[in-house]
């Protein structure tokens, strides 16, 4: 497809997709290639591409094909917006670099443009606070789930795919 | 009144009622070996009892999905202990100090429990700590499923313990 075809692809995006996000697809196949010892339950993966028009305005595509490994695990042709079963991995002291399995990395493709995608696998989690008022009237807030983080599984987070501008 | 409020009682039990038994718990626990010596200053004396249950995928009479407890065979696995436990059972689990002087305020490493049943079915469930008074609303094994509540301020310096159930679901 030519550069044009892809701008008038973005303006369209631009133009029906302010509003809602498109919907996901089924799951793409996920191949295990190596199974580590601390591979656990599966977690989806969620990713979405983007075009950036000439104003740096962002706008979602979809279509735009992804295949990614780690070395571990292979994710075949997922097309935007998609998701993908790929497992979690446990943490701790016991295993190699406490487990961290390797970066996701591959490209994304639409319209004869690819870009390259790395995905690094956290164990981060959104901070849930809690808050107590004492009897003095003061208000304490404690952050909780992030102290978890060093204990609980590495997943791939969901991840957003930008298409540069096209020139 | 008295036979209207014992009918209307039955009926809620009745209706809150498991479709199929549990199993019944001993009451002593089954103790754990830890593995490693250094991180043994951040245990504080005592231990929280936590009951292991297995289950396994069922119907019910009306054809909705349930989960049936059986026994099985369950092994811990953490940085620091482990332990088998013939599932349902007590495991006494070690509490663990919070303060800043320890990296993570000290939170113990979470702990994989594996378990098996005479018929071959496994399954898996990782158990987290959480700070004394500290409760899990939706569970705690699955990444993203955390929900935490309680008072700040317990949460902040009371010690780590680990949750007091774990249900293993194996197919």
């Amino acid at each position: 497809m030519t550069r044009g075809a892809f701008a008038a692809l973005a303006a369209l995006a631009f133009a029906v997709g302010c509003d809602s996000a498109p919907d996901l697809g089924a799951p793409s196949r996920v191949d295990v290639i190596s199974r580590a010892e601390n591979q656990y339950q599966t977690r989806d993966m969620v990713i979405r591409a983007y075009v950036t028009d000439a104003a740096g305005k962002e706008a979602e595509v979809t279509g735009a094909r992804c295949t990614l490994s780690s070395g571990l695990v292979r994710v075949r042709s997922l097309v935007t917006p998609g998701v993908a079963k790929v497992p979690t991995y446990l943490q701790g002291a016991r295993f190699a670099n406490r487990g961290k399995p390797p970066a996701l990395t591959g490209t994304c493709s639409v319209n004869g443009r690819s870009t390259p995608v790395r995905i690094e696998a956290t164990s981060a989690v959104r901070n849930t606070s809690v808050q107590s008022t004492s009897q003095s009237g003061t208000t304490t807030s404690t952050r909780l789930t992030s102290r978890l983080s060093p204990t609980l599984p590495w997943y791939y987070p969901g991840t957003r795919v930008v298409f540069g501008a096209a020139k | 009144m008295k036979k209207t409020l014992s009918v209307a009682a039955a009926a809620v039990l009745g209706g809150c009622a498991a479709p199929f038994p549990t199993l019944e718990v001993p009451d002593a626990p089954v103790g754990v070996s830890f593995v490693t010596q250094p991180t043994q200053h951040r245990v504080v004396q005592g231990t929280t009892e936590t009951t292991v249950r297995a289950f396994v995928k069922a119907r019910t009479q009306d054809g909705k999905d349930a989960s049936r407890e059986v026994p099985a065979t369950c092994t811990l696995a953490s940085d620091h202990i482990r332990g088998t436990v013939p599932a349902p059972r007590k495991v006494a689990l070690p509490k663990y100090d919070q303060t800043s002087e320890f990296e993570g305020r000290g939170v113990p490493p979470s702990i994989l429990f594996t378990c098996k049943d005479a018929e071959g079915r496994s399954g898996t469930a990782l158990l987290t700590a959480n700070p004394r008074q500290v409760s899990t609303v939706t569970g705690n094994t699955v990444v993203g499923l955390i929900v935490l509540a309680g008072t700040a301020a317990a949460a902040a310096t009371a010690n780590w313990r680990y949750d007091p159930a774990v249900r293993v679901v194996m197919e």
